[in-house]
């Protein structure tokens, strides 16, 4: 007969509990506050990055012919998601949403071995847009050019990776409960 | 009520991650909450290599570094019997396009995932909440990580999370309750 693996649970004491209980330190306000504070000081230094990451796309995108081999998919998701970070941190809401779409797209293609171009060209040219530093739009025209990629998106009909993936642990708490 | 405080001066935090940006950002972002200058590392390997010669009070690792899946770091760190880092807090950050990877990384022992765009008010709880929320550490069968089964209670001060936590607050009352029923 097999025999189960005996479990064993341990209580290990970290040195991050013993250190973070220690007297002193910062309140989470506190500690917010000049995290703010340091992030400030990389604003510029975050968009830069973001424009370099949107003109690598371009770069491979309208440097090729009418589909995109797997290499150059996986460069421009890669792009996408450095995009989705900094935009996210940073507070540029409607660029965020772009990039996440741009993710989700290139990601629909690859699991379809599909190669189409221009879904992928349509969303490079839309965070051209909305990049930071480039010509301000309205919230109107943001509207619109969000609800234009929706209908690419639409077309294709590819799931969104947020929705399909698992979430994070504050989110299997609440999710459990309902 | 004041707020606690959580002391994070003098921990050593090993960051790895294979953007230099993320890394910078993630860096001042741990400055702020009063942390030393965390260890910043690209691969998997150099983590290994770094694990090996220095101890880390904290390591906060991408989910797919350029070597491996932070799974498989996460694995090995947890496999090494003999290791004071054995029972290290391990934080995941998962970008948008990785979050397929979560479940690997739960399922090999991460403390707890946090998904990119990172905020200070995310990453600062998540910190706060591997500190000072004691989980027993589980070795059975293939699984040797942190009890997944989440003590659903906030940090001892209930300050230390998110506004938007209010409702999970809630719904892990709710949880405790099914559970205890």
């Amino acid at each position: 007969m097999a025999t189960r693996a005996k479990k064993k649970v341990h209580f290990p004491k970290t040195r991050l509990a013993e250190l973070a209980a220690r007297a002193g330190g910062l309140t989470r306000d506190d500690a917010v506050d000049g995290a703010m504070k340091s992030l400030e000081s990389m604003t510029a230094l975050a968009n830069a990055e973001i424009c370099k990451s949107i003109a690598a796309m371009e770069k491979i995108v309208f440097g090729s012919g009418a589909t995109l081999d797997a290499a150059a998919m996986l460069a421009i998701q890669a792009y996408a998601d450095q995009v989705v970070t900094l935009a996210g941190t940073f507070g540029h809401t409607t660029l965020d949403a772009a990039a996440r779409s741009l993710c989700d797209m290139t990601d629909g293609l690859q699991r379809a071995g599909m190669h189409d171009r221009q879904p992928i060209a349509v969303h490079v040219q839309a965070l051209h847009l909305m990049a930071p530093g480039a010509m301000s739009l309205s919230p109107e025209h943001c509207e619109k050019l969000l609800g234009e990629l929706a209908k690419v998106a639409g077309h294709f009909s590819f799931g969104s990776l947020a929705a399909e993936s698992s979430l994070d642990d504050v989110e299997i708490i609440a999710a459990a409960a309902k | 009520m004041a707020q606690a405080r959580l002391n994070l001066r003098n921990v050593t935090t090993l960051l790895v991650d294979r953007d230099h940006f993320t890394r910078s950002l993630v860096a001042q972002m741990l400055r702020g909450f009063g942390m030393d200058t965390p260890t910043v590392l690209e691969t998997a390997a150099q983590a290994k290599h770094h694990l090996m010669h220095h101890y880390a009070d904290l390591c906060i690792i991408e989910g797919a570094l350029p070597d491996m899946p932070s799974a498989d770091l996460i694995r090995w760190i947890r496999r090494q019997e003999k290791s004071p880092f054995r029972f290290v807090p391990v934080i995941v950050m998962s970008g948008y396009t990785q979050l397929r990877l979560v479940s690997s990384a739960r399922d090999a022992g991460a403390n707890i995932v946090v998904r990119k765009p990172l905020s200070p008010q995310g990453l600062f709880d998540r910190i706060a909440w591997v500190a000072r929320i004691a989980r027993p550490f589980i070795e059975a069968g293939d699984f040797i990580g942190p009890d997944r089964r989440f003590r659903n209670v906030p940090p001892p001060d209930g300050k230390l999370r998110r506004e938007t936590d209010e409702q999970s607050d809630q719904d892990a009352q709710d949880i405790s309750s099914a559970a205890a029923e």
